[in-house]
């Protein structure tokens, strides 16, 4: 009885070392990022920006689109926001509505890009200072937004858009946004869809 | 930068801890020395990377308190202090100008929670969902403490009781905690037959109940 016992004292270690292989088992290749996703279910921030093409102009959150749509943060800064934008412009001919934020750009700069790569975005503001940035819980460019018809956040996509997430993630919840956008108690099955 | 900063932090509270300990040793001046110059030189490049005025010593201390608490969203795992990333520096110049604009520390935490969650904050808030974190550490610790003390209590209080057994045995009773009631009452009844047979000389046919061979 004694010895039993402490044999089962000396398994310990053994059952917490077994535990702890298993749980880290269960994690590789897992990604390790933490997505922040403070911005979903809530609405767009209220902004007023320049718009891109005429600074002169300002832009409220008010003149956003009534219908689902896309927001992409963008700058011709950043190398992946080049990689993914020919799927933007592809996105626009199949008919999908996106926002374009030029986040800490030149305004040069910002307009070459549109010219030679072509310009996906219904309109484009200018957040040089980066605040709406801030406000909309960026983690850097590109970012993306899916907004509702009532300009509520509901799906945020840190890094590249692409066919795969476009497929796997972003269009169905597009099509469920669009699909709900009269109703009102289709709430759980749209978080279950756009996360 | 910054966790160099603090290493050197701990270092200073390490060496005050020292110099009260063992003043007497000439080696801990030079000692000392070494790791103030070091601390100003780690002090002197994490300054350099900042250009921004502050009213007062007090509004400065709470920038680098501030900068040294929240987490970088991008390069996860670095703090903004820490950290060049656009978005941190971004964070740095929001966190400057709240600063500047005499709010709270509390209103500035809140300000990046709302945007970038607990995920922010190194210094996450106590509440339900951060219980775990905050309390199970040291509830682990109280644990493994009190269950090495019953332990203890327990080895000491069974050598104790182990000590009487002995002088029980003496008086020709062995209690085993292995043995069931009826081997029990067995062992007793050999232990009493064998003080019988030193007592008295040995009868032919004593019967053992263990050995139950024929004859």
């Amino acid at each position: 009885m004694k010895s039993k016992q402490l044999k089962l004292w000396f398994l310990i270690p053994l059952i917490v070392f077994v535990g702890l292989i298993i749980m880290l088992f269960f994690r590789l290749g897992q990604p390790t990022e933490i997505v922040t996703n403070t911005s979903l279910e809530r609405p767009v921030p209220t902004f007023e920006l320049p718009l891109l093409s005429d600074t002169s102009r300002m832009v409220t959150d008010a003149q956003l689109p009534k219908e689902p749509y896309l927001i992409n943060v963008w700058g011709s800064w950043c190398p992946t926001c080049v990689y993914e934008h020919p799927f933007f412009v592809e996105l626009k001919e199949r008919g999908v509505h996106t926002v374009g934020v030029n986040y800490k750009d030149e305004v040069g700069d910002a307009l070459n890009y549109l010219n030679k790569l072509g310009d996906p975005y219904l309109m484009s503001v200018r957040d040089y200072s980066g605040q709406f940035a801030l406000d909309l819980g960026l983690t850097g460019a590109p970012e993306t937004f899916v907004v509702d018809s009532k300009g509520i956040i509901r799906q945020h996509i840190v890094g590249e858009v692409n066919e795969e997430n476009w497929q796997s993630r972003i269009n169905p919840c597009l099509e469920i946004l669009q699909k709900t956008a009269g109703i009102e108690s289709a709430a759980d099955n749209i978080a279950e869809i756009c996360q | 930068m910054s966790p160099n900063l603090k290493l050197d932090m701990t270092f200073v509270t390490l060496n005050k801890d020292i110099r009260s300990k063992f003043s007497h040793k000439p080696m801990l001046p030079a000692i000392l020395a070494f790791f103030t110059l070091l601390m100003s030189v780690t002090t002197l490049s994490h300054a350099a990377i900042d250009v921004y005025d502050f009213d007062s010593k007090r509004q400065e201390a709470q920038y680098r308190g501030l900068i040294d608490e929240f987490r970088c969203p991008k390069c996860q795992n670095q703090n903004l202090a820490g950290s060049d990333a656009p978005i941190a520096q971004d964070l740095k110049q929001k966190t400057y100008d709240m600063v500047k604009d005499g709010r709270s520390d509390a209103e500035i935490r809140q300000y990046m929670q709302e945007r970038y969650g607990d995920f922010i904050s190194y210094n996450p808030p106590v509440r339900p969902s951060t219980w775990i974190l905050w309390f199970f550490p040291p509830l682990l610790l109280l644990l493994i403490l009190s269950g090495w003390f019953w332990r203890n209590n327990a080895k000491s209080r069974s050598r104790n009781s182990a000590a009487h057994k002995k002088h029980a045995a003496t008086a020709s009773t062995i209690v085993d905690s292995s043995l069931n009631a009826e081997e029990q009452v067995a062992l007793n009844r050999l232990l009493a037959s064998r003080t019988t047979i030193e007592t008295t000389k040995p009868k032919p046919n004593k019967q053992t109940p263990d050995k139950g061979e024929p004859l």
